[in-house]
């Protein structure tokens, strides 16, 4: 044998023998089980708080090893499904928002975690935010909810409303009187920023689902009733009041959702309806004072006391093909204990669906949960997606542009409704 | 035989040479390329390869029904005419004008082709903010110029949004127009122009038979270039409008990619993109036949 074949052999048996030792370190050396988390929490409080979290379950558990990879939550989606498309670094364990849920559940990517969930089902607050990780048709369960957002409130500037005289509204009529007392004094009473589609889709939500009430919103889901109804153009006909009226700041349009929220924290609007996430991210001086009070409800609405639009946003899946079901499992069971999602979770200022983890909260978040807690009944802020679950981005993003199109002056309500019929009846065919 | 020999070594050297670009363009150009097209004739939501479907051409027939589709052509065909008419037109004009001598020429050609080699995404977001009626600082400054008449929502009109698209893009992009040109321009040689002013040729007549004529292979490669970026709009549109109001602003490019990256229909999203590559070529091969480009010689 030449020398430069026997260095190529030699060479060869290292390769071979560190990739054994590599594929050992992955499938779990001597007793320990390694278990691949894969997230899109590399915002560093969030990391921060999910790798503490890791620590005090492989303290626990010291046969199991956690490898947490976060991603940032921009690009998590695609890598997460590049690696299921692609084969490569599958997790064992990951996290995904509700939009997304189904997707994987569908393609098969997710263990069936019903029987789980059913044996735990009292650790969660309410059934709805199971149903984030619930496949309509089947009615099975793919995963567990972990964060809990809530779209029932307004936010507004304390110091602004205090200056002109004005009480946190009650009532939708409550709420039209101290807009109009805010644009006599110069101020914009509401800032909306409707490029960013969600913005403008969650106030179409709130007010199809207190105009409507939730029966008639199950009624449309199940096909029993059209969706250009009476009542769900009614809820979006407040909408158009509301920018008729003058009441909407004047960029509301071609403005994005971080601009609008700029444009509410220089104190420039009084109003800023999101989703509850922004208690835990707002970033604004200290001498802006915010609170937030309870949507109104609508006159003549439909809706009936305790429906809620809130959903459990994040939440985990067992990967379908993970070699450690149990050790999966023996994490999931952990994480969802209460004083476990209080110490690593609610501690960040995240809202948790699970049945006493909020009570040593901050009181904004308790408030938060508070007015969860409130919801007997709860359906997912992304209504369209929700009724239509076979082509949910579809329909949401065609009622949020066609809700742009009603802001601009193009659609009446009835035209949107329809129009959005119409798109997803053409992705159907 | 030797004769044979020595007439492939050339080649064999050439294709040594040429081998590591053709790798990377057939890695990262034509596998990527075969793959949309591949990827086209599926149904496929992108999230498991277990769950592809083949469709044949049905993606194809869908796109030809879609309304938002024909909506973004005819976005796209707007941009092309103004992106040939308006930065080809305007940066000619420009680049005439700062050959002449005009003082402080360096320094327009630097500040015309400075948002060129700035990312496109960056100007659309800081152009979104400062165009918001909201507290955009085009507001402002019409109010001091008592020009408050012009203020409106610029990019929140469905029937306007594109328009003023158009408009930033041209002024954007003219610049790289403008460059081209003058590279041609400080090509043509002096000996032409005495020439054409010793035979009593006014300014006017020198540009009409001597500057235009030699510039005019170049103004092929930039309406060219001028084609397919406005058929490849996407940075641009996604960060002033994304797309709307109520799709007033759609184009092909952010059509595809909201199919594939916010719908999951990859397979939807791959037939656009076919069908864009598609055009482009069509539009390019014709502008290239019908300019004459490469046929000419001086």
């Amino acid at each position: 044998m030449s020398l430069n074949r026997r260095i190529l052999a030699t060479m060869t048996a290292l390769a071979i023998a560190a990739a054994l030792v590599g594929c050992g370190k992955g499938q779990g050396s001597g007793n320990t089980v390694t278990l691949r988390l894969m997230t899109g929490w590399g915002y560093p409080k969030v990391k921060t708080a999910v790798d503490g979290l890791i620590a005090d379950f492989e303290n626990e558990h010291p046969r199991i090893h956690i490898e947490h990879q976060a991603l940032d939550d921009q690009s998590y989606p695609a890598a997460l499904r590049a690696s299921f498309t692609s084969g490569d670094n599958l997790p064992d364990i990951y996290e995904t928002e509700y939009e997304y849920a189904g997707y994987h559940a569908r393609a098969g990517n997710a263990m069936d975690l019903t029987d789980w969930v059913k044996a735990h089902q009292d650790r969660f607050q309410h059934e709805g935010f199971v149903d984030s990780q619930r496949l309509r048709k089947s009615g099975r369960v793919y995963g567990v909810p972990y964060s809990a957002v809530n779209m029932t409130q307004v936010f507004y500037n304390v110091d602004l409303l205090k200056k002109h005289g004005i009480s946190p509204p009650r009532s939708w009529q409550e709420f039209l009187d101290a807009c109009a007392r805010l644009k006599k004094a110069g101020v914009t009473p509401i800032a909306l920023g409707a490029k960013s589609e969600f913005t403008v889709a969650h106030w179409g939500d709130m007010l199809i689902a207190k105009q409507a009430g939730l029966d008639v919103v199950d009624k449309v889901a199940e096909g029993n009733l059209p969706w250009d109804n009476p009542d769900f153009a009614r809820g979006l006909e407040r909408l158009a009041e509301l920018r008729k009226l003058g009441y909407l700041s004047p960029g509301c349009v071609s403005d994005g959702y971080m601009e609008s929220m700029a444009y509410w924290i220089s104190g420039r609007a009084a109003f800023f309806h999101t989703g509850s996430w922004l208690v835990a991210e707002i970033i604004a001086p200290k001498s802006f004072h915010w609170d937030f009070f309870a949507f109104p409800d609508l006159p003549g609405g439909k809706a009936q006391t305790g429906e809620n639009v809130a959903v459990a946003n994040e939440g985990f899946q067992v990967a379908a093909k993970t070699k450690h079901p149990k050790e999966c499992l023996a994490f999931i069971e952990y994480i969802t204990r209460p004083e476990v999602a209080a110490k690593h979770w609610v501690a960040i200022g995240k809202v948790s669906p699970i049945r006493g983890a909020n009570e040593k909260a901050s009181a904004k978040v308790r408030k938060v949960a508070e007015l969860i807690a409130a919801g007997k009944r709860t359906v997912p802020y992304g209504l369209m997606r929700h009724i239509d679950e076979d082509f949910p981005e579809e329909a949401e993003r065609a009622f949020a542009q066609y809700l742009i199109g009603m802001l601009a002056g193009n659609r009446t309500p009835r035209q949107v409704l329809q129009a959005v019929d119409a798109a997803r009846k053409a992705r159907r065919r | 035989m030797s004769i044979g020999k020595r007439g492939t070594r050339p080649a064999v050297t050439a294709l040594g040479f040429l081998a590591p670009a053709l790798s990377l363009y057939l890695l990262f150009e034509i596998v990527p390329l075969v793959g949309t097209l591949a990827i086209s004739l599926f149904d496929w939501e992108g999230y498991s390869v277990g769950s592809m479907r083949f469709v044949g051409l049905g993606n194809y027939a869908a796109v030809f029904r879609d309304p938002v589709f024909w909506k973004a052509l005819g976005h796209n065909g707007l941009l092309l005419a103004g992106m040939v008419v308006l930065q080809s037109g305007l940066g000619l004009a420009m680049a005439l004008l700062l050959e002449t001598n005009v003082p402080a020429g360096s320094f327009f050609r630097a500040l015309f082709f400075l948002p060129s080699v700035i990312s496109v995404i960056v100007l659309g977001v800081v152009l979104s903010i400062v165009l918001s009626p909201s507290f955009g600082a085009a507001g402002a400054a019409l109010d001091a110029l008592h020009l408050s008449w012009l203020k409106a929502d610029w990019l929140g009109s469905p029937q306007v949004a594109i328009w003023s698209v158009m408009l930033i893009q041209t002024v954007l992009g003219f610049g790289l127009a403008m460059f081209l040109f003058v590279a041609a321009l400080k090509a043509i040689p002096d000996e032409l122009y005495e020439a054409a002013l010793s035979d009593g040729a006014s300014k006017l007549r020198r540009v009409w038979h001597v500057t235009l004529p030699l510039v005019s292979e170049m103004a092929v490669v930039v309406t060219v270039v001028a084609c397919i970026n406005s058929l490849k709009t996407f940075g641009l549109v996604y960060s002033l409008t994304r797309g709307g109001p109520d799709n007033g602003t759609v184009v092909l490019p952010l059509w595809a990619y909201l199919q594939a990256f916010s719908y999951n229909r990859f397979g939807y999203g791959c037939a656009i993109s076919t069908v864009l590559l598609a055009l482009t070529l069509i539009v390019a091969g014709l502008q290239f036949r019908l300019g004459g480009y490469g046929r000419r010689s001086w």
